[in-house]
């Protein structure tokens, strides 16, 4: 057994942890209060590489571990969530169907751009009656002589305002529910795809969520990421890296928080000391601090298992599933130390408590998570020691 | 044993909630967006009398029992915190002080106009450097012939840049801690009180929170509200239990408003063909919520009926709050994530109530600190 991180790892931490505290950490107030996308900051990591992260060094990427991706997200949402959200959507989800699917020609003017932040990319999933149950998609593509026309409305599209283009989840056959589901790629001006309104959100602002419309949009036959009806499984094959990637950025959440409250319980006094010396707030300190060290080994450990190639469902759930919900107690534990100054703009804990709920819903809600780990633990009728 | 309202209190119940519904919960989402008092609102709602719930009828108040007035509290609180802090503070720590130990001129000057909605009244315990720990207060009262000078800054002033008068807390002497404090009536346009900044907050938006400067603020001597001197900590005893319990009855009118929610929202989204309702971890958070809601109501109205009766009830105020806001958080917690991720979209109300939650942990002592004082009196010295 060996817990540490390579070299390579610790340089590329340090590395990450620096630019981003430097570019990103002192505007992620402002990023929060303004909730618009942070353009310059987009372009300044753009440079850097970041966004081919997960990528092969032949088409620009870093070729990283999932390890490396992963201390990317946290290191990402230390500085701030919004951001986080807008750059893992580029490293991962809106970028990685086409990277596995698309032509050379729609790599060449997408993807290799993309990775370089000369390009937007998002995924758009979820619809006004649809989150986590995928079957529920009612975004219609049906085939005719050109390709495809796409017919429906996503909600909460991350970057939906700004992104170039859309891999864009639609069914051609909705009476197979999820053996029905296509991916799409859809492009900025293709006519009959437009976007609506903005959703003003308490979390994770800065990361823009829209409505995207798509009114009988017509796509080219090569817009079809994959095969027909193969939707979910290509989703699949990616789902556990998000849950990893978010059980990161639930990690990333937590320690800024954490690092906030601990500060504010040395500096503050009542009855003459500083109130960290109460044992109230004693007992919430040592208990962020466990569930924090056992967050990060369940989302390093998921991580892990992926680089080896014997990633388990299972794993990557119970990762999201423990960190996410670590950093909600985290936040709210953080606020009450914070007393009324907790709720007040001046001071980060509230932004916190508000990001906090962004992590709850994305890549599965803490519900569904905990019915996977249930129904994949019954299965056997061991405790498995990994 | 009888755990029923009385008749009367049933029939009040009716009535503020009817009037909280048509007034006050159609406002509640334009309060917290703009965050300005809502004066049109304030306007519109004193009229009907409620500002003067507490105090007798002679005086033009309602005469309500405490099992009364928390029926009222958690009203107005399921319809809009913002609003209700504002309402609240009028009717319970902004005018107490004033209707105990006032002059009949400072009466007449501050607390009739007050119980009209004419005046708007607040009260100053919190400094930049204290909160719950009274005794670090650093506003000073100075006796100059027949005057008190204050100095000092207070914060987080519920309705400060916009009250008409404060009773201040101030320490005659620094060096005798708790021991030292009074309570001071200081009014508007005296000279050297003025409002410093408006705190930007994360809930309970609507109600206008802010600091008060004293910057050598001369009062006459009857300005001092107390009979005796330096037994501020005493008399504020006197409404300790109903602020905290008051808290407790808000707390279970936010998780009303939630639940209500959770519950519509419970039975409409459908997730894998039907809905989500009908899952067992879903029920659970109803079944749970329920319970938590029941067990804190009953605590706060036997609370309330204790001290209507003048029986003890430090230790059950105590106990009301702290479980009935935690209670509070929870529900709103999980209204969130029976919503999923609609729960932090603006246009719905769930985010409101997860944000306005928090407000009442802090209010009437944080529970860190109550938990403190609760096991010192139940383990003895």
């Amino acid at each position: 057994m060996d817990f540490s991180l390579t070299t390579e790892q610790k340089f590329f931490r340090e590395q990450v942890s620096r630019s981003l505290q430097r570019i990103v950490a002192p505007l992620a107030d402002s990023i929060d209060k303004s909730d618009v996308f942070p353009r310059d900051m987009f372009n300044e990591l753009g440079s850097l590489g970041y966004y081919g992260i997960r990528y092969p060094t032949e088409i620009g990427g870093m070729g990283a571990d999932c390890i490396m991706f992963t201390i990317l997200a946290e290191e990402l949402a230390r500085a701030s969530i919004g951001f986080a959200a807008i750059v893992t959507m580029q490293c991962l989800m809106g970028t990685d169907f086409i990277y596995r699917f698309g032509t050379e020609a729609q790599k060449e003017r997408l993807l290799i751009p993309a990775i370089k932040g000369g390009k937007i990319g998002t995924i758009a999933f979820t619809e006004p009656d649809c989150g986590s149950d995928l079957g529920g998609i009612r975004t219609r593509a049906v085939k005719n002589d050109t390709g495809y026309v796409l017919t429906g409305r996503k909600l909460w599209i991350t970057d939906g305002d700004v992104a170039d283009f859309v891999t864009v989840a639609a069914t051609t056959d909705p009476g197979k529910r999820l053996g029905g589901i296509g991916f799409f790629l859809v492009e900025k001006g293709t006519p009959g795809f437009s976007v609506g309104q903005k959703i003003e959100k308490i979390s994770a602002r800065g990361a823009a969520t829209m409505e995207l419309i798509f009114d009988e949009c017509q796509v080219s036959a090569d817009s079809l990421m994959g095969e027909e009806g193969k939707g979910t499984k290509y989703l699949n094959d990616i789902l556990s890296e998000i849950r990893i990637m978010i059980a990161g950025l639930g990690l990333g959440l937590a320690k800024s928080a954490f690092v906030s409250g601990l500060r504010y319980a040395r500096e503050r006094e009542a009855f003459g000391k500083p109130i960290g010396t109460f044992q109230l707030i004693e007992e919430k300190i040592a208990e962020m601090e466990v569930r924090i060290r056992a967050a990060e080994f369940l989302t390093y450990h998921a991580a892990w298992l992926k680089d080896q190639g014997s990633l388990t469902g299972k794993e990557a759930a119970v990762a999201k599933f423990y960190s996410t919900e670590t950093a909600c107690f985290v936040v709210d534990e953080v606020s009450r130390i914070h007393g009324a100054y907790g709720l007040a703009e001046e001071y980060p804990a509230q932004r916190y408590f508000r990001d906090g709920r962004f992590l709850l819903f994305g890549g599965g809600t803490s519900e569904i998570l905990k019915t996977i780990i249930a129904k994949d633990t019954m299965k056997k009728c061991d405790f498995e020691i990994n | 044993m009888d755990f029923a309202f009385t008749e009367e209190q049933q029939f009040f119940k009716r009535i503020i909630t009817d009037t909280v519904d048509r007034m006050v919960v159609p406002k509640a989402r334009e309060i917290d967006e703009k965050d300005e008092f809502p004066w049109e609102l304030w306007k519109d709602f004193t009229k009907l009398g409620y500002l003067g719930l507490r105090y007798p009828e002679e005086i033009g108040g309602m005469n309500a029992d405490p099992v009364t007035a928390m029926i009222f509290y958690e009203q107005i609180a399921r319809g809009s915190v913002g609003f209700a802090q504002s309402v609240i503070m009028n009717i319970l720590m902004g005018t107490y002080f004033v209707y105990r130990f006032g002059s009949q001129a400072i009466k007449e000057r501050c607390l009739y106009p007050a119980m009209r909605g004419e005046k708007v009244a607040t009260m100053c315990f919190t400094e930049d450097q204290s909160g719950s720990d009274l005794s670090a207060t650093r506003t000073t009262a100075v006796k100059d012939g027949n005057e008190w000078v204050i100095n000092g800054t207070k914060m987080w002033i519920t309705n400060g840049p916009v009250a008409d008068f404060a009773t201040v807390l101030a320490t005659t002497d620094l060096s005798l801690g708790a021991k030292g404090l009074n309570f001071f009536l200081v009014e508007k346009g005296t000279p050297g009180f003025s409002p410093g900044q408006v705190l930007d907050k994360l809930g309970c938006r609507g109600t206008i929170t802010g600091e008060l400067v004293f910057d050598n603020v001369r009062i006459p001597e009857e300005n001092l509200l107390g009979a005796e001197l330096n037994k501020g900590i005493e008399y504020l005893g006197e409404i300790l239990d109903e602020v905290r319990v008051m808290t407790g009855a808000m707390a279970m009118g936010i998780a009303q408003a939630a639940y209500d929610e959770g519950l519509e929202y419970a039975r409409k989204r459908i997730a894998f063909g039907k809905p989500i309702g009908s899952y067992q971890l879903i029920r659970a958070k109803f079944a749970d919520m329920a319970t938590e809601m029941e067990a804190s109501r009953l605590l706060i109205y036997s609370a309330a009926w204790k001290m209507k009766e003048k029986l003890p009830s430090r230790i059950e105020a105590a106990m009301a709050k702290m479980f009935a806001t935690e209670t509070c958080c929870k529900v709103v917690d999980e209204v969130t994530r029976i919503w999923g991720a609609n729960a932090f979209a603006n246009e719905y109300n769930p985010q409101r109530h997860f944000r306005d939650a928090r407000f009442l942990l802090y209010g009437g002592g944080t529970h860190e600190i109550l938990k403190d004082f609760m096991g010192r009196l139940l383990i003895g010295k």
